[in-house]
C-alpha cells in the first residue's frame, strides 16, 4: 500500500483498474460485492485513496488529467458494481423483494435467567430496600449462641425442639450448626452497629425435616429487623401492611393474630386475604380467606439486651418470611421440593420474567 | 392436644359454632389443627327400647328384636350381638344412617334394609363401633335409662372433636380449662373452674406414705404430692368419661387410669397412680437413677436408667420415670385396693431428654416438657381426688403428703400505661387493661393512676416482662383497633459491618452469568461423602461433616459447586435436552486442619451440548472450551478486571484444556477447562465436550475492589484510529496469546484480536494461519498510514524472529 507521499501517475491508475475489475469479476455473491466495494469504492479503499491523494499533485494540468480519469474510472466501476448487484439480486435500492419471507424467527442472543427464588428474595429485598432497609449477608454455619442464645432461645428451651436441628461436627470449642432460620442475622447485625439499625437479611437455611410437598430440609428465608427510638407495634404493622400491598397488590389487607416466637414479644403471624378468591374461600386459602406469609413481632427484650442495646431507650420490631412460599402462592407451584430439583423445564418458565 | 365442645362447656357458656370457635381460639394465638363431628347422625339413630326378643326361623345364632323407637309400632330386625336383652335401651339405625366403615376406617357406610335369611331387617341395633364412637367389643351399645325413646342419640353424643397445636410457651393450652379460660376472656363470659373439693374421711396420708425428694436430684423434681384412696373398687368408668376419652383418642382402661387420663387432659397436670399395697416401703423417693439401674415400663419394655435419670421409687425399687411413664409392677389391677396418687412437678428439659432417649414420648412427657408450674399439681390432684372418691367409691386420706421445700411464686409485673403505647403505640383506656387482664387471671394492683402491679396466675408461666401483658392485651383487644403509623425513625448509619453487606460483587457475577446465556439453578448444600471425594478430594480444606445429616446423600457440606452442578447437568441432560448452560452461585465449605469453619461463596457453571437453539440462521455448534473461557472473561470483564490464565492440569479436566484464572495481582480466582471423562462417566453424562468453570467470589470480590478503587477517568482520544488486518502464518505449536502479546507491544497499538484460526488446505504441513485485527491509535494526532506501516513493520520483524511467522498475503494489506 503507498503511503501519503506517493504520486500516482497514470500506471498506477491503470494498475489499480485492472486489479478491480478482475476482484470484480472473481465475486461470486451479494456479500462478497460489498467487501469488493469496500475494498476500491469505500472510505479507506483503494481508489478513494487516489482521488484523496490529488491535492498533493503540484502540477495543475496533471492534476485535472488525473483528477478526470479517477472519476471516470469511480463512475465505470460503479456502473459495473450496480449490474453485479442486480444480478446477484441484490437491489440496494428501496422496493418489494418477492423472496423476502418476514415470517422466520427473529435472532435473539442467548437467554439465560435467574433462579425463581433468586427473583422472589431481590423482590423482596428491594421492597424493603424502598423503606429504607439494608440488605445483608450472613454465614449459613452458625454458632448456636447466634442461632439460639442470642435470640432469647437458651439451652433448655422448648423452642429449640421445634426447631430440628442439623449440627456440625468438630465444633472446635464452639456448638456449630446449619442455621434453622436467619434469625441469627438480626443479632449479628445489632451487634455491629449500635442503634438505629433497618436490615433485611436473605439466604439459605436448613431442617432435619422430613421432605414433602410443602418441607425441604434446605429452604431460604429473608430476616428484617428495625431497632431505634419510639419504634412500637403499629410502625410494624404499617411496614407489614406496606409489604403486603407492594407484593400482592394495592388491594390487599392484613390480618394479624396471637403467636409464638421466643425472640419477639407480642409475636403475630401475618396473613392477606385471599387474593385468588378474594376471601370467598378456595384451595389456596384452604377455604379460610386468609394466607399466612410471614411472621413478626417487637424485639424481646433480652434479644435487645443481649447485643447491647437497652430496650428502655430503643426499641423495635422483627419479621421472617421464606421466599419459595411466596414463590408457591403468586405462582401457584404446588410442591417445593421442584425448587431445588433444577429441572429447567421448571426454571424456565420464571426465569425470563421481570422480579416476580 | 385435643378436646371436645362438650367438655369446653362445662367450664365456659358459649354460642359459637365450630367454625367461630376455631376462628376465635386461632385468632388468640393457639392454633386449631381441625375440627371433627362425632355423633352426627341428625335423625337416623335414635334411642329405641327393646321391647321382645325371639329366635331368628331358620338361622341359630341369629336373632330378632322388637324395638320400640317412639313414633308408630315397634320394628322387628335381626340382631347378633349376643348381649342383646329385652327391657334394654339401645341406639337403633334407620335405613339411611350413615355407618361407621371398617374399610374405609370412615363413617361412610349407609345403612340400607337388608334381607337375613328371608328375613328383611328395616334397621339396626348398633354397637359402639357401628356408630363410629370407637370401642372393642362387638356387643350391642346398652344406654343407661335416661333418653327418652325415640329422642336422636346425636343429643347425648353428638359432640366436636378439636385439635390443637399449641405454642410451647403455653403449658395451659394443653388443658380443656386453660382453652375454656380464653374463650371467656374473649367472650365476656364466666368461667366455672372443676370442682377440687371432697370428702376426707380417711386417716391422715401422712400416716399411710410418706414422699421426699433426695436433695441431689432437687434440680429436677420441684414438687411431690401423694395422695392415698382406699377401699376403691376397680371397674370400668362411666360411660360418659369413657366417650370423651375415645373422643380425643385415648383408650379407656379402667376407673382410676382413666380418671388420671382424663383429668390430665382437664388440668394440663399430669397424675400417676399406683397400686398401694404394691410399694414396698410405703414411702416415695424420688432421685436420680443408679448406674444401669431397670425397669420394666407399663407398656412391658424393660429399659435401663443412669445419668441424668429420674427416677421415682418406693425406697428401694424404681417404680416410675419421673414425668414419662409408670412401672409395670405397681399399675393399677382389677384387684387393687388402694392407690397412692401422684401428682408431681419434674424439670421440662430433663423430661424431654429422657422420653427422647427412651423413645417414649407420653402425654405426660409433652405437659411436663413445657415447664408447668409446680401450683398445677395441687388443683390436679384435688380434681382427681374428687373424682376417685365419686366414681371408685373409696375412702380419701385425710389431707396430701407435699413434699414442696422452696415454694415458687414470681414477683408481680410492673404494667404501665406508659409502656404499653412504647411497645403497642396505642393508647387504650385503663379500665380496658384492666377489665382485660383480670379475665384473664391476672390480678391487678393499682397503687397510682395509669400504674399497675400485676400478679400473674400460676397457669402463665410464660409471663413475666411488661412485653408479655402487652401481647395479652393486644390479642385480646384485638389487633385491628391498634392503627398502624409509619416508619418515621432515622434512616440508620452505614456502619453495619462490612462482612455482613450483601457484595455487589456476587450480584455483578450473576448478572454477567445471566448474560451469557446461563440459566441460575439453585443445589443443596451438602453432598454425598462419594461426589465429595470425586470432585473436591484434592481440597486445600477438609470437608465440614454433619453430625445428624438428613440422609448418607448429604452428608457433608460442599467444598465447591462440582457436585451439585455436574449432577443437575447430568440430570437435565437425560431429560431429553439437547443442551444445557446453567450456573450457581453460593456458599462453600471447608474445615481448617485447626477445626476452624471456612465458609465461603462461590459462582460456576456447566456448559454442554447445542451452543443454540435451533434457528436458520445459526451455525449448529457445540458449546466447549471457549464458553467456560468466555464466561469467565465475561464475569471479570463485568467486574473490571483482566484474567491471567495459566494451563494446568488435572485428572478433573482433559489434558491439555484446562486453565487456571488468576487476578492481575496473581491472587488465584478458580479454574475453568473441559472436564475428562473419567468425571463425565461418573456423573452418567454422554455429552461431549462438557465445559465448566468456577470462580472463588470472595477473592473475586477482594481483586474488584482493588481494581475498582483505582479505576480512573481516561481520556478519550478524540482523532480517529487506523484499522489494519494481518494473516500471518505460524506453527501449529505456537499460541496465539503469545502472539498477540507482541502485537500489542508497540504503544501505538490500541488492541489486537485474533478474528480468524485457519487451518488445513493450502497452508504448508503443521502450520497455522491467524488472522489478527490490529487498531492503531495515538492519543493526540491523527495517525498517518504511513506511520502505521512502519510500526507494522516493526511488528512484522519482531514475529518473523520470535515465532518464524510469515505474512499470509492479504489484498487489504495492499496497494
Amino acid at each position: 500500500m503507498a503511503d501519503d507521499k506517493t504520486q500516482y501517475n497514470a500506471e498506477h491508475l491503470d494498475d489499480l483498474k485492472r486489479r478491480a475489475v478482475a476482484d470484480l469479476n472473481a465475486c461470486g455473491a451479494a456479500d462478497e460485492l460489498e467487501v469488493w466495494r469496500a475494498r476500491y469504492l469505500g472510505r479507506s479503499g483503494a481508489l478513494t485513496a487516489v482521488l484523496r491523494s490529488l491535492g498533493g499533485v503540484a502540477d495543475i494540468k496533471e492534476r485535472a488529467r488525473l483528477g478526470q480519469r479517477a472519476n471516470q474510472l469511480k463512475t465505470e466501476l460503479e456502473g459495473e458494481l450496480e449490474e453485479r448487484r442486480a444480478r446477484f439480486g441484490a437491489v440496494k435500492t428501496d422496493g418489494a423483494d418477492a423472496n423476502f419471507d418476514a415470517s422466520l424467527d427473529g435472532t435473539r442472543p442467548p437467554s439465560g435467567g435467574y433462579h425463581i427464588s433468586t427473583l422472589t428474595i431481590r423482590k423482596i429485598l428491594r421492597i424493603f430496600g424502598e423503606m429504607g432497609f439494608q440488605a445483608l449477608a450472613g454465614p449459613e454455619i452458625e454458632e448456636a449462641r447466634y442461632n439460639f442464645d442470642m435470640l432469647n432461645i437458651p439451652a433448655d428451651h422448648p423452642a429449640r425442639a421445634l426447631m430440628d436441628t442439623i449440627w456440625v461436627k468438630g465444633a472446635n470449642g464452639a456448638e456449630r450448626l446449619l442455621r434453622t432460620h436467619t434469625s441469627p442475622m438480626q443479632a449479628r447485625a445489632m451487634q455491629s452497629a449500635p442503634p438505629p439499625i433497618r436490615i433485611v437479611a436473605a439466604g439459605k437455611c436448613y431442617r432435619h425435616e422430613a421432605t414433602d410437598a410443602s418441607h425441604d430440609w434446605q429452604f431460604h428465608q429473608v430476616e428484617g429487623v428495625a431497632v431505634g427510638r419510639g419504634i412500637t407495634f403499629a410502625n410494624l404493622k404499617w411496614v407489614l401492611e406496606q409489604f403486603a400491598k407492594r407484593m400482592f397488590g394495592e388491594e390487599r389487607r392484613v390480618r394479624l393474630r396471637c403467636d409464638y416466637f421466643p425472640f419477639v414479644e407480642p409475636g403475630v403471624d401475618v396473613s392477606i386475604d385471599c387474593f385468588i378468591c378474594e376471601s370467598a374461600g378456595c384451595r389456596l386459602c384452604k377455604h379460610t380467606g386468609w394466607i399466612e406469609i410471614m411472621g413478626a413481632g417487637m424485639t424481646h427484650p433480652n434479644v435487645l439486651r443481649g447485643v447491647g442495646y437497652d430496650p428502655d431507650e430503643v426499641s423495635g420490631f422483627a419479621f421472617g418470611l421464606g421466599p419459595e412460599r411466596i414463590a408457591m402462592l403468586k405462582h401457584g407451584i404446588d410442591d417445593i421440593r421442584l425448587f431445588f430439583e433444577n429441572d429447567l423445564r421448571f426454571l424456565a418458565q420464571f426465569a425470563n420474567g421481570a422480579e416476580v | 392436644m385435643k378436646t371436645t365442645v362438650a367438655w369446653l362447656k362445662d367450664f365456659v357458656d358459649f354460642d359459637l359454632s365450630p367454625s367461630e370457635l376455631c376462628e376465635l381460639l386461632n385468632s388468640l394465638g393457639l392454633e386449631v389443627n381441625g375440627a371433627s363431628a362425632v355423633g352426627d347422625w341428625g335423625d337416623a339413630v335414635v334411642v329405641g327400647r327393646v321391647a321382645g326378643v325371639r329366635a331368628h326361623p331358620n338361622a341359630e345364632r341369629i336373632r330378632l328384636a322388637r324395638v320400640d323407637i317412639g313414633a308408630g309400632a315397634p320394628v322387628e330386625v335381626v340382631c347378633g350381638a349376643p348381649n342383646l336383652a329385652e327391657g334394654q335401651k339401645v341406639a337403633f339405625a334407620k335405613p339411611g344412617a350413615l355407618l361407621f366403615n371398617p374399610e374405609s376406617g370412615r363413617r361412610d357406610f349407609k345403612l340400607k334394609p337388608v334381607k337375613i335369611r328371608g328375613f328383611v331387617s328395616p334397621g339396626m341395633v348398633c354397637s359402639e363401633v357401628e356408630l363410629g364412637l370407637g370401642g372393642e367389643h362387638d356387643g350391642i351399645l346398652v344406654l343407661d335409662d335416661e333418653p327418652a325413646i325415640g329422642s336422636p342419640l346425636q343429643d347425648i353424643f353428638g359432640d366436636t372433636v378439636l385439635d390443637f397445636d399449641p405454642s410451647p410457651n403455653r403449658p395451659d393450652w394443653f388443658s380443656a380449662i386453660g382453652i375454656a379460660r380464653e374463650i371467656a376472656a374473649a367472650t365476656g363470659a364466666e368461667l366455672r373452674p372443676p370442682a377440687t373439693d371432697y370428702p376426707e374421711r380417711g386417716e391422715p396420708a401422712e400416716r399411710l406414705a410418706a414422699a421426699e425428694i433426695a436433695p441431689s436430684a432437687a434440680d429436677l423434681c420441684r414438687r411431690y404430692i401423694a395422695g392415698v384412696v382406699q377401699n376403691i373398687a376397680v371397674k370400668p368408668s362411666p360411660a360418659w368419661m369413657q366417650r370423651r376419652l375415645r373422643a380425643i383418642g385415648e383408650r379407656p382402661i379402667n376407673n382410676i387410669v382413666d380418671i388420671t387420663n382424663y383429668v390430665m387432659f382437664e388440668t394440663g397436670q399430669p397424675l400417676h397412680a399406683f397400686d398401694y399395697d404394691k410399694l414396698k416401703a410405703r414411702k416415695i423417693v424420688v432421685r436420680r437413677a443408679k448406674a444401669g439401674e431397670k425397669m420394666r415400663t407399663l407398656d412391658g419394655v424393660e429399659r435401663r436408667f443412669g445419668g441424668d435419670d429420674l427416677l421415682i421409687t418406693d425406697d428401694s425399687h424404681p417404680v416410675a420415670i419421673g414425668g414419662v411413664m409408670g412401672g409395670a409392677e405397681s399399675q393399677i389391677e382389677a384387684n387393687t385396693n388402694a392407690i397412692l396418687l401422684e401428682a408431681a412437678n419434674f424439670h421440662g428439659a430433663n423430661t424431654r431428654r429422657m422420653s427422647r432417649e427412651q423413645k417414649l414420648r407420653t402425654e405426660a412427657s409433652l405437659r411436663f416438657e413445657k415447664n408447668i408450674h409446680p401450683a398445677n399439681a395441687l388443683f390436679g390432684i384435688r380434681r382427681a381426688m374428687r373424682l376417685i372418691q365419686s366414681l371408685a367409691d373409696g375412702v380419701a386420706a385425710r389431707d396430701l403428703v407435699d413434699f414442696y421445700p422452696r415454694p415458687q411464686s414470681p414477683p408481680p409485673v410492673k404494667l404501665t400505661r406508659k409502656r404499653i403505647k412504647y411497645t403497642l403505640g396505642v393508647a387504650w383506656e385503663d379500665k380496658r387493661v384492666s377489665d382485660t387482664l383480670t379475665a384473664l387471671g391476672f390480678k391487678l394492683k393499682s397503687a397510682k393512676d395509669g400504674e399497675w402491679d400485676v400478679e400473674v396466675p400460676f397457669w402463665r408461666v410464660d409471663v413475666g416482662i411488661p412485653e408479655d401483658l402487652c401481647e395479652e392485651l393486644s390479642r385480646i383487644i384485638g389487633y385491628k383497633t391498634i392503627e398502624s403509623a409509619p416508619l418515621a425513625a432515622p434512616l440508620p448509619s452505614a456502619a453495619i459491618a462490612r462482612e455482613l453487606t450483601l457484595p455487589e460483587q456476587t450480584v455483578a457475577a450473576m448478572e454477567a452469568c445471566v448474560r451469557y446465556g446461563l440459566q441460575e439453578v439453585i443445589n443443596y448444600a451438602a453432598v454425598s461423602r462419594e461426589v465429595d471425594a470425586r470432585c473436591d478430594g484434592d481440597g486445600a480444606l477438609d470437608a465440614v461433616e454433619l453430625v445428624n445429616p438428613v440422609s448418607s446423600e448429604r452428608a457433608l457440606m460442599r467444598r465447591s459447586l462440582r457436585g451439585g452442578l455436574l449432577k443437575t447437568a447430568g440430570y437435565n441432560l437425560r431429560m431429553a435436552r439437547d443442551s444445557v448452560a446453567i450456573f450457581e452461585c453460593g456458599h462453600i465449605y471447608g474445615a481448617t486442619a485447626a477445626d476452624d469453619i471456612a465458609e465461603s461463596e462461590a459462582v460456576g457453571g456447566v456448559l454442554a451440548g447445542a451452543r443454540s437453539r435451533p434457528h436458520w440462521r445459526q451455525k449448529n455448534d457445540k458449546y466447549d472450551f471457549y464458553d467456560a473461557k468466555g464466561c469467565v472473561e465475561s464475569v471479570l470483564s463485568k467486574l473490571n478486571l483482566t484474567p491471567v490464565f495459566t494451563r494446568v492440569e488435572s485428572d478433573f479436566f482433559q489434558p491439555g484444556r484446562a486453565l487456571a484464572v488468576a487476578a492481575p495481582d496473581g491472587a488465584p480466582l478458580g479454574t475453568l477447562g473441559e472436564l475428562s471423562s473419567a468425571v463425565l462417566d461418573d456423573f452418567e453424562i454422554d455429552a461431549r465436550p462438557v465445559a465448566f468453570f468456577e470462580l472463588d467470589l470472595r477473592a473475586l470480590q477482594l481483586s474488584a475492589a482493588k481494581a475498582s478503587a483505582g479505576a480512573r477517568y481516561q481520556q478519550i482520544a478524540r482523532v480517529p484510529q487506523i484499522t489494519r488486518d494481518l494473516s500471518l502464518v505460524v506453527d501449529q505449536s505456537v499460541a496465539a496469546a503469545d502472539l498477540v502479546e507482541i502485537i500489542k507491544r508497540p504503544p501505538l497499538i490500541k488492541s489486537a484480536t485474533v478474528f480468524d484460526l485457519y487451518r488445513g488446505r493450502g497452508l504448508p504441513q503443521g502450520k497455522k494461519a491467524l488472522a489478527v485485527r490490529v487498531v492503531y491509535q495515538s492519543p493526540t494526532k491523527t495517525l498517518s498510514s504511513g506511520k502505521a506501516a512502519g510500526v507494522e513493520q516493526g511488528i512484522l520483524n519482531a514475529l518473523q524472529t520470535k515465532f518464524g511467522a510469515r505474512l499470509r498475503l492479504d489484498i487489504a494489506n495492499q496497494g
